[in-house]
């Protein structure tokens, strides 16, 4: 698990070191809830190192690539608080209206990531001589997924988001577990012109 | 940036309504115990669940009309099983065992005394392998100390015997079928399949030869469906997710037939143990058993009824006319209050 842990770690801070570019760099942040209904927040940043535009008679077509380290925590009661901490691999379309230069994208994308969990309530473990309490254990697991976003233009400074993600949890436990989550947003552009 | 939600109430330990999540951490597993309701009657009901790989918790979620009455009264203890239902911890086949089981479920009333004191009445109800675990459990003359009165609700008891008693089970309630000329035909099939199941003349089943027996109650069970021969009193699953720590992808991918085929060996091979050592069992027993339930029918508790040494006025078998295998959401009221009427006989 250490290594995988290393792995996601310097992933991201190779995208954060080289996926660096000047311009079309956000801030999202979204809802982030498990089933839909389990409460979370995500935070991610996006960065931008490809980009391809066509210019059409009524609308602009960009193409573009864009790594998004995020970070994510979520609550699922009565069971576990947890800690996502990873790297998507963002792929835009986006269609911006010529004339008013409103704009909807589409962003399918594939993430992988190290996921925390901190299991809820009162923990106990068994030895020798009784129980031991041992509150805030938990468990690591490396996570893998992907699935798409939608959003739009709301004003120059802001988007908003619409998702919904998929990963598989590979647990210390030897499990794979599914998560299905939904996602509710918006990102704030850093560099507006 | 974030915030943590704790799930250390400050509820107080004893209460008519209270909540205390659990986890018992033992031999790398770890599970979860989830004590809800009346803490203050001093009754705390332990409730194995099924499958084997299947949750607890769903009692608690997608059957409420049977567990609130209950956690009205008393304190229930929903737990899951190692690798099963919300169970965390290492996945290890090998301690996937019946022997393991006991130890676990040993551990969780010796975590109950722990934190809720030595005081406190036990009662152990288990449906289904639930009631396999809690038969094997009790062997242990010490175990049965442990416990005031034992419930088995649609419990498997022995399983080559219950083989059989599927087969006589489907005969009856088919032959009462075509005697009141509901779906003839489709009961005459199913009752050649049965014959021709029975030609075999198998007396010892296995992992290998029982599938037809399935094939059997799965045909059996969809017919008594379409007969509308069954109540329901489910809560959907979306309210459970909502407003339980209910994870139907996570019960789903534990409760699968390849990870428990390990267990259901070494049921076949328990089954010997059991039937030696039933006549150790002295405590009150009530049984309760679906009059359709056609996977583990009514004749598992006759047999257990039949068997044990507890005397005649402390054991009984109860059959709920309106229900199956699951009768928590067929007739879940009737269930609870005769859960009710038992444990108030013995706290």
């Amino acid at each position: 698990m250490k290594k995988q842990v290393l792995t996601v770690i310097l992933i991201i801070s190779t995208i954060l070191l080289f996926g660096q570019s000047p311009k079309d760099r956000d801030i999202g942040i979204n809802y982030f809830g498990e089933l839909g209904i389990r409460p979370g927040l995500e935070v991610d940043y996006g960065l931008n190192f490809w980009k391809k535009a066509k210019k059409g008679k009524r609308k602009i077509i960009t193409q573009q690539l864009y790594f998004r380290p995020s970070f994510a925590y979520y609550y699922y009661p009565h069971f576990s608080n947890n800690l996502l901490l990873s790297a998507k691999l963002n792929y835009r379309i986006k269609f911006t209206n010529n004339k008013n230069h409103k704009y909807l994208f589409a962003e399918p994308f594939v993430r992988v990531g190290f996921l925390r969990y901190f299991l809820v309530g009162e923990v106990f473990e068994s030895g020798n001589n009784g129980f031991t309490e041992v509150n805030l254990k938990g468990s690591n697991s490396i996570i893998f997924g992907g699935a798409f976003d939608v959003g739009g233009y709301i004003s120059k400074k802001f988007d908003w988001l619409l998702g919904f993600d998929y990963y598989a949890e590979s647990t210390e436990d030897k499990l794979i577990l599914h998560r299905f989550i939904a996602k509710l947003g918006t990102r704030i552009k850093l560099n507006t012109k | 940036m974030f915030f943590f939600v704790s799930g250390c109430s400050d509820e107080e330990l004893f209460g008519e309504n209270v909540r205390h999540d659990l986890w018992l951490i033992h031999k790398n597993a770890k599970l979860p115990v989830v004590v809800e309701g009346n803490s203050r009657s001093n009754v705390f009901v332990i409730l194995l669940h099924g499958g084997p790989g299947s949750s607890s918790q769903i009692f608690n979620s997608e059957t409420k009309a049977f567990s609130d009455p209950l956690e009205d009264d008393y304190a229930m203890v929903y737990y899951d099983q190692r690798n099963a239902g919300l169970a965390l911890g290492e996945w290890n086949e090998e301690k996937l065992t019946i022997e393991q089981h006991i130890e676990d479920l040993e551990k969780v009333i010796e975590l109950l005394q722990h934190k809720f004191g030595d005081e406190i009445q036990i009662f152990l109800a288990g449906h289904s392998w639930g009631g396999y675990l809690g038969i094997s459990f009790l062997l242990n003359i010490e175990n049965q100390q442990k416990v005031k009165a034992w419930i088995n609700i649609d419990g498997l008891i022995n399983r080559n015997r219950n083989m059989k008693d599927v087969m006589t089970r489907i005969d009856s309630i088919g032959t009462e079928q075509i005697t009141n000329n509901v779906n003839i035909d489709d009961w005459k099939e199913i009752l050649k399949e049965v014959e021709s199941e029975r030609m075999k003349a198998i007396t010892q089943y296995s992992v290998d030869t029982e599938g037809e027996i399935f094939n059997l109650i799965r045909l059996a069970e969809s017919q008594i469906v379409k007969d509308n021969l069954l109540n329901y009193n489910f809560n959907s699953p979306f309210s459970s997710i909502h407003s339980d720590n209910y994870d139907p992808f996570r019960i789903f991918i534990t409760n699968t037939g390849s990870r428990d085929k390990g267990l259901r060996e070494q049921m076949y091979s328990f089954d010997s143990l059991i039937e030696a050592s039933l006549e150790n069992i002295r405590i009150p027993t009530l049984s309760i058993y679906g009059y359709y339930d056609v996977k583990t029918p009514l004749q598992q508790g006759e047999y257990l009824n039949s068997r044990i040494s507890t005397e005649t006025i402390d054991k009984k078998v109860v059959i709920l006319n309106n229900s199956g295998h699951s009768s928590m959401g067929n007739e879940p009221v009737l269930l609870a209050n005769e859960i009710k009427t038992w444990i108030e006989n013995y706290r």
